[in-house]
């Protein structure tokens, strides 16, 4: 409640994520920020008083009147402010140590989400339950999971402001989060660290809901693609199978399981298309069907070069992925 | 003064009348410090338009969200040639520049120690920021930021030449900066006027002298980064590479080791000029100088042990982290205490608001706000929260623009009369002050905010989220206010520099020695000295009646003042052990792990022990030859002297015959993290046998030719120490990889 009165009286919680923690993790380091920012305050407001008071308090400068008393300095006004400064940072530091406890615990033996950056997109794969998603991950509220993060090629850095710490991938290098969420809703998450051309475009989406639509949804990722009997759709699935997609997309439920891009078993269900550049809507995935390249320069997926039957009938099909 | 008034004809004034004809070859072929200093801004102020283009493409591009002004891979462009530009090619070479005219005046001195190694650091400068644009016409400039971490700038990523460029090209300026290091720390110990000890340094030139050991030690170890990661780019090494056992992780303690101590490098020279410049138009001495004096050394200690700040979020470990924490929040504690001193000093002062004094007070305000979030970014929970966004863009951007180009320009405000004569105009200079501010703080300010919204830094574009547009737009008018603000110093530097005031020799009433002279100076800088018993000589000479107390001369190293040439190589030395330090601290790393393929025990220990003895044999030598020097036995020095060659030579052969055993058996610097380490390591070390061996052989022939023919033979003993710290990094380098799998 207290920290709530905080967020409100800052006026910004919609704005300055940062300030609008959303979890413990995050709220640990809110409350060390608001530390820092008074006793920061504090400190700008004496060096700026210092330098009003000799600016206003002593006669300026003027041309012909003899040079002021030239003090030399005051060894016990030094030590008094090197010996405050170290007190506060000593202070600071042991604040820090704190928190850095509180909000970065140490990880459990087995992750329960192993979350790969790639060049520009995230996967995330659910280890108990084996489904495996992209650029989305949900979560139950209140209930603090623990990631492993990876990276596939460069480093990337996973940052979901409202719900704590960043954290960079590195190749060979597994590094370790917890992510949780009070209260339900879709937090905005970035890439971090610059990683190529489509660093920009390398947002995730972090979806908390209650225990029971967690379970829902994870069940449901689970299900294995249906085939569309008939129609265009059913012409798209055959198009996807012949065509160069199964090289790197996977579909459960039928012969595409390649690993290299997104998989796309519930590809309909999510809200972007390329890692947050556009919503995922019909016009939009035929956009990115006929020329991935004009929706997002330089993403890994080339231009196939598709006809506009051969578009039409792939997005028809990739709609039925809910 | 001339009364010509063409800008021709203004620099051909700042020449001698002989020179004038000949004034573009005059400026070419200088050696001396004051126009190698002026070379230094010129070049600096040059580079500075280009990244000043840069930055406002940058802005130009962030100003509306979704904007498709410059396409991802024209703006990851920008942002690295941006940043690379203004810290190598910017802020460095201007530093340098007013260090390189300022300290040999200020010490009462004729000019560097140094004066042709002075003009090749100069001159490195354009060939190093000419190898980076030339990246433009190749096949595109290096698109991995300022810092390039691998393994994004590995050739797997970024597989064409602009990395390649970019890396060169800093190797070129590190080694030019190396060697203005040397030079700014010789210069002090050794040409120092009479009276001049290292207590009455004023601070300024204290701060330069501290400084250029930053540089010595820094500089080296992001030429041995350097060196890692063109061996992995062009020989296919695997230093950084994580598949091949490589160590992305690596790149960033290395690079981060030099970078965090080359903020310092371009910070403490502002903190320098606002200590000479904030006493003067106070009109009183620096309050508390032995503490100033002293938190800078603390500064220069503490900048070396904080590198991994920069990494808290890389999952080093909290342990690890705490260290750094701990590091870097004392840090502040010497830094605060600048900041008070400074204020402290315009207290009882009669405050002169000049233009140099106004840009001082800017920076002293901005640096302060900079340095607090600096705390916040060392307070790792904070970092995890801030690191990578706008608020650390914000942060970095106080320090470098807050704080160093408001130094600068009061910098240049302040010695500019002194560098042509001519004062420039109060007027336009407080118009490029105040544009300067308000733009400064509309760009940078509201991007802490922006930063704490969530908006990641280096990316080209971002989602019209609630404030990330309007945020962006106050930050991109700012850039205008900053864009006109320069235009209008430039304005202001050539017409001051055809028709600014004649500035006599001291117009700010100031009390260093650079102050004693002709403005500008004559080329050997003084006529006479005044005498030296103070730190503000010049202000004891004009206030008999209450001059500063004596500052005593305090024993053997306050007027320490070795040899020159072997002062200049044994701080060669330091800065070498520095570059070696890093190949065999990865040397070690690499091969902790025991790793498929060859390894050390794979090498034969037995013949490069007998071609080792030949090496160590040639310390002898060269010994046994600098005692037949100062006997004055010219034909036992020769004698030894080949004899040293000849060892040295069959040292090489050696490893000649190793290398070519190796490859024959198809080990080439590829094949595994041992095979890059080693051959990178014996390799460097190779390459300066080469380079001692072609130092001996000039000795040498100079010992051969006539002028020579008797007396002494001043340019051996350097040589010789340089030889002999050859043999010393073979011994470290023979136990590590030699000897040490033998004992495994």
């Amino acid at each position: 409640m207290h920290m709530q009165l905080w967020s409100a009286t800052l006026l910004i919680a919609d704005v300055v994520k940062v300030f609008n923690p959303q979890s413990p993790q995050a709220r640990a380091i809110f409350d060390l920020a608001i530390v820092a920012i008074v006793v920061m305050g504090i400190i700008f407001a004496v060096v700026v008083g210092i330098v009003a008071y000799a600016l206003l308090r002593f006669p300026r400068w003027r041309e012909g009147e003899r040079d002021p008393e030239q003090g030399a300095g005051n060894k016990k006004i030094e030590i008094v402010w090197t010996a405050i400064p170290l007190l506060i940072v000593t202070v600071l530091f042991v604040l820090s140590a704190r928190t850095m406890g509180i909000s970065d615990p140490p990880p459990p033996p087995n992750p329960d989400i192993v979350v790969t950056g790639h060049q520009w997109w995230w996967e995330a794969r659910y280890l108990k339950s084996g489904a495996t998603v992209a650029n989305e991950i949900h979560i139950p509220v209140g209930k603090a999971l623990a990631l492993r993060l990876d990276a596939a090629d460069v480093l990337h850095e996973f940052w979901v402001p409202e719900l704590g710490r960043k954290m960079t991938t590195v190749p060979g290098h597994p590094n370790h989060i917890w992510i949780q969420a009070d209260k339900p809703g879709t937090y905005l998450g970035f890439c971090s660290e610059f990683c190529g051309t489509q660093h920009a475009w390398m947002h995730v989406l972090v979806v908390a809901e209650p225990q029971e639509e967690f379970q829902k949804w994870e069940q449901a990722q689970l299900v294995a693609a249906a085939s569309p009997t008939g129609g265009n759709a059913q012409k798209g699935l055959a198009l996807f199978q012949q065509m160069s997609c199964v090289n790197c997309h996977a579909i459960k439920g039928t012969s595409a399981t390649a690993q290299v891009g997104p998989d796309l078993t519930h590809f309909a269900s999510r809200k972007k298309i390329g890692a947050g550049i556009v919503d995922n809507t019909p016009s939009n995935l035929r956009r990115w069907l006929r020329d991935p390249q004009e929706v997002k320069v330089g993403v890994k997926m080339p231009n196939f070069k598709f006809t506009d039957e051969q578009v039409s009938d792939l997005a028809d099909y990739m709609e039925t992925l809910k | 003064m001339n009364g010509d008034t063409t800008i021709t004809g203004t620099i051909a004034h700042l020449l001698t009348p002989a020179e004038r004809r000949h004034w573009r070859l005059a400026w070419l072929s200088t050696v001396d410090h004051k126009r190698i200093g002026i070379l230094y801004m010129v070049i600096g102020l040059a580079f500075f338009v280009i990244a000043g283009i840069e930055a406002l493409l940058i802005r130009l591009q962030l100003m509306v969200p979704n904007n498709t002004l410059l396409g991802p891979d024209t703006y990851n462009w920008m942002f690295t040639m941006h940043g690379t530009t203004m810290i190598f090619l910017v802020a460095m070479p201007v530093l340098f520049g007013i260090m390189n005219y300022v300290l040999p005046l200020q010490i009462g001195a004729r000019d560097m120690a140094f004066p042709r190694l002075n003009a090749l650091g100069v001159w490195l400068v354009p060939f190093g920021g000419i190898l980076l644009h030339f990246s433009f016409l190749a096949s595109g400039p290096p698109a991995v930021g300022w810092f390039a971490y691998t393994p994004l700038s590995e050739t797997p990523y970024s597989s064409q030449s602009g990395v390649d460029y970019w890396a060169i090209s800093l190797l070129v300026l590190g080694i030019g900066s190396v060697s203005a290091g040397i030079n700014f720390i010789v210069t002090v110990l050794t040409q120092r006027a009479p009276g001049m000890t290292l207590r009455r340094l004023p601070l300024f030139s204290w701060m330069i002298f501290m400084n250029a050991f930053l540089v010595i030690l820094a500089l080296p170890i992001l030429n041995a980064a350097l060196v890692m990661l063109l061996i992995d780019r062009l020989l296919d090494g695997r230093f950084f590479l994580p598949f091949g056992g490589g160590s992305p992780i690596m790149w960033q303690h290395i690079f981060w080791a030099f970078g965090h101590p080359e903020v310092y490098i371009v910070a403490i020279p502002a903190f320098a000029i606002l200590s000479e410049i904030i006493p003067v138009f106070s009109r009183k001495p620096i309050f508390g100088h032995e503490f100033v004096a002293a938190s800078t050394v603390v500064i220069v200690i503490l900048s070396l042990l904080v590198w991994a700040h920069h990494m808290f979020t890389v999952g080093l470990g909290h342990t690890v982290d705490l260290f750094f924490v701990a590091a870097s929040v004392l840090i502040a504690v010497p830094t605060g205490v600048k900041l008070f001193n400074w204020s402290a000093t315009m207290v009882g002062g009669r405050v002169r608001f000049t233009t140099p004094m106004l840009f001082c007070l800017g920076a002293l305000l901005q640096f302060l706000l900079g340095g607090l979030t600096g705390v916040s970014h060392a307070m790792a929970p904070l970092d995890w929260q801030t690191k990578n966004s706008y608020y650390l863009v914000a942060h970095f951007h106080n320090v470098f623009v807050g704080l160093i180009v408001f130094a600068i320009l009061g910098g240049i405000y302040y010695w500019f009369p002194k560098m042509s004569g001519r004062m420039m105009s109060e007027r336009i200079g407080k118009w490029v002050f105040w544009l300067m501010t308000i733009g400064f703080n509309l760009t940078f300010m509201i991007q802490h905010v922006l930063g704490l919204a969530g908006m990641p830094r280096r990316t080209y574009t971002y989602p019209d989220l609630p404030g990330w547009g309007w945020m962006n737009m106050v930050s991109t008018i700012g850039a205008f206010f900053m864009t006109a603000a320069s235009i209008l110093f430039v304005w202001d530097l050539v017409r001051s520099l055809i028709r600014g005031k004649p500035a006599g020799d001291n117009p700010w009433n100031a009390w260093t020695l650079e102050w004693a002279t002709t403005s500008p100076p004559p080329h050997e800088n003084f006529d006479a000295l005044p005498p030296i018993r103070s730190r503000r000589p010049l202000w004891d000479y004009a206030n008999p009646d209450r001059p500063d107390p004596v500052v005593p001369v305090g024993g053997a190293i306050d007027t320490f003042r070795p040899e020159k040439n072997a002062a200049g190589v044994i701080t060669f030395i330091i800065s070498e052990a520095g570059f070696f330090g890093v190949l065999i601290l990865a040397y070690l790393f690499y091969n902790a792990t025991p790793q498929s393929g060859p390894g050390g025990r794979e090498l034969d220990v037995w013949k490069t022990a007998i071609f080792s003895v030949c090496l160590f044999a040639s310390s002898f030598t060269i010994w046994r030859s600098e005692i037949a020097e100062r006997t004055g036995n010219h034909g036992k020095m020769k004698a030894w002297l080949v004899a040293t060659i000849l060892l040295g030579g069959i040292f090489i052969a050696g490893q000649g015959l190793e290398y070519w055993t190796l490859f024959q058996h198809g080990v080439t610097v590829g094949l595994n993290l041992f095979a890059t380490t080693f051959f990178t390591l014996t390799g460097f070390h190779g390459l300066h046998v080469c380079a001692g061996l072609i130092a001996l052989m000039i000795v040498l022939g100079v010992a051969f030719s006539r002028a020579f023919k008797r007396g002494p033979l001043p340019a051996l003993g350097p040589v010789a120490l340089y030889w002999h710290f050859v043999d010393v990094v073979w011994v470290f380098v023979f136990s590590i990889v030699y000897l040490w799998p033998l004992i495994q």
